[in-house]
C-alpha cells in the first residue's frame, strides 16, 4: 500500500463528525447560539 | 514538542486515538478550568480596584484580560497544567473562533467593508514586507530553508495555524515546525505586555492601536488579547485586522507549496481551488455572515448586546487558555537561533506596521 492509499484509508475511517474541522464546528456553535438568542430561547446573556 | 507547548490540533488527534467515544467528556475538566480562571480574572478586575480604593492605595486598573492571562501563566509556569485538564485547555482556539464569529454582530457590513478595505491594503503591504524580511534574516542566520519558510509564514500571516498549514503543504520537519511555533508563541506572549505600554506611550487612538495589534501580533489569540488589553474598541479592531490577515493564509501557503514543489521538495498541488478552500479559515465567513445579518436587522438591539456578551465569555476562555499554554521553560529549550530570528523579525515588523498605521491614521484622520 502506498502512502497516499494509506492516507485515503485513514480518511475514510473517519466518522462524518470527525471530517468537520474544529474551525467549522466553531462557526456552527456560534450560529446555533445566535439562533437561540434570535428566536428568544435565550433572552439575556449577562456580562 | 513538549506537552505544554503541544499544538491543539495534535492533542485533539491524540485524544481521539485514545478513546474516541469519550472525547467529549475528556475536554470538560479543561473547559471548566478555563472558565474558572477566566471568571476569577473578571472577579479580580471588579474587586481588586475597589479594595485598593477603599484602602487608599494607588493601584492600576487591571482588566480581566490581563488577570486571566496572568493567572494562567502562574499555573503553567509553577505547578504546570495537570494531564486531566490538557485536552480541554487545548479547546481555547475553538472558543476564540466562536468569539470572533459572534463579534461579527457588533460590526455593520459598511464598517467591515470600510475598515476591512483599509486593513486589507495594510495587510498586503505587511505580508509582503514581513515575508521578504524574514527570508533575508533566515539566510543571514543560516537557518534551514524550510524553517525560514515556517517562520516567515508564521510572522507574516497568522502564527500557529499558518505554521501548521504550511508544514503539511511543504513537507517540513516536525522539529522545524516546533521551533517556529515556540518562537511565535514566546514573542506573542511578550507582545501582550509590550504592545499596550508602547500604545499608551505613543498616545495611539483605539482605532490605530487596534489595527497595529492586529497587523503585528502573530497568533490570533494573542492579537485579540493585546487589543482587548488596550480597550474594548481596540480589541474589536485588532480582531478585524487579524481576521483580514487570517483570510490571506490560503494564498500564502499555496504560493509556498508551489515554490517547494518546484524545488522537488514537496508534493505538487493539483487542484488549487480545493487547496485554497481547505486552508481558508471558515470562521472568517461566519464572522462576515453574522455581520450581514446584524446589518439587515435580523437581530434586535438587545439581541446584539446578548451576542456581544456571549462573544466576551468565549474570549474569556481564550485568554485563560493563552496563559495556561505558555510555558517559558519549555520555550527556552527550543533553542536560541530561531527565537533570535523571530525576535529581530518581530521587532522590525512591529516598527514597520506601526509606521504604516500612523501613516494611515494621518491620511484617514482617525
Amino acid at each position: 500500500m502506498t502512502t497516499s492509499e494509506a492516507t485515503l484509508d485513514k480518511k475514510s475511517d473517519k466518522s462524518p463528525a470527525e471530517k468537520i474541522s474544529w474551525d467549522t464546528w466553531a462557526v456552527l456553535a456560534a450560529f446555533l447560539a445566535a439562533l437561540l438568542i434570535r428566536f428568544g430561547v435565550v433572552k439575556h446573556i449577562p456580562w | 514538542m513538549s506537552e505544554t507547548l503541544a499544538i491543539p490540533q495534535v492533542k485533539q488527534v491524540q485524544v481521539k486515538q485514545a478513546q474516541p467515544n469519550l472525547q467529549f467528556l475528556r475536554v470538560i475538566p479543561g473547559i471548566l478550568l478555563l472558565a474558572a480562571i477566566g471568571y476569577a480574572g473578571k472577579l479580580l478586575e471588579q474587586n481588586v480596584g475597589k479594595y485598593a480604593k477603599s484602602h487608599h492605595w494607588i493601584f492600576p486598573n487591571i482588566e480581566y484580560v490581563l488577570w486571566a492571562i496572568l493567572l494562567g501563566l502562574a499555573i503553567s509556569n509553577t505547578v504546570g497544567v495537570p494531564a486531566i485538564f490538557r485536552a480541554g485547555v487545548a479547546t481555547y482556539e475553538f472558543w476564540l473562533k466562536v468569539g470572533i464569529v459572534l463579534l461579527g454582530a457588533r460590526f455593520l457590513l459598511g464598517d467591515v467593508l470600510k475598515l476591512g478595505g483599509v486593513s486589507l491594503a495594510l495587510v498586503a503591504i505587511e505580508i509582503t514586507g514581513a515575508i521578504a524580511f524574514m527570508t533575508l534574516l533566515g539566510r543571514l542566520f543560516h537557518l534551514k530553508p524550510k524553517l525560514t519558510t515556517l517562520l516567515a509564514v508564521g510572522s507574516a500571516v497568522c502564527g500557529v495555524s499558518a505554521i501548521i498549514a504550511t508544514q503539511g503543504a511543504i513537507d517540513a520537519d516536525e522539529e522545524d515546525s516546533s521551533f517556529a511555533i515556540a518562537a511565535i508563541l514566546a514573542l506573542g506572549a511578550l507582545a501582550l505586555f509590550t504592545f499596550p505600554l508602547i500604545g499608551h506611550a505613543l498616545h495611539l487612538s483605539d482605532h490605530a492601536y487596534g489595527l497595529w495589534a492586529g497587523l503585528a501580533v502573530d497568533n490570533t489569540a494573542e492579537a485579540s488579547a493585546a487589543g482587548a488589553l488596550y480597550s474594548d474598541a481596540a480589541g474589536k479592531l485588532a480582531v478585524l485586522a487579524k481576521t483580514t490577515r487570517n483570510a490571506m493564509i490560503g494564498f500564502v501557503v499555496l504560493a509556498y507549496a508551489i515554490y517547494w514543489a518546484g524545488q522537488g521538495q514537496a508534493k505538487s498541488v493539483t487542484n488549487k481551488a480545493a487547496f485554497l478552500w481547505q486552508k481558508f479559515p471558515k470562521f472568517v465567513l461566519g464572522f462576515l455572515l453574522i455581520s450581514v445579518l446584524a446589518t439587515y436587522h435580523f437581530f434586535s438591539k438587545d439581541q446584539v448586546t446578548a451576542l456581544a456578551n456571549l462573544s466576551r465569555w468565549a474570549f474569556l476562555l481564550t485568554f485563560a487558555g493563552v496563559g495556561l499554554r505558555t510555558n517559558f521553560r519549555e520555550m527556552r529549550k527550543q533553542g536560541l537561533r530561531p527565537f533570535a530570528v523571530g525576535a529581530i523579525g518581530e521587532v522590525v515588523i512591529a516598527v514597520f506596521t506601526l509606521g504604516l498605521v500612523i501613516g494611515a491614521q494621518k491620511i484617514w484622520g482617525w
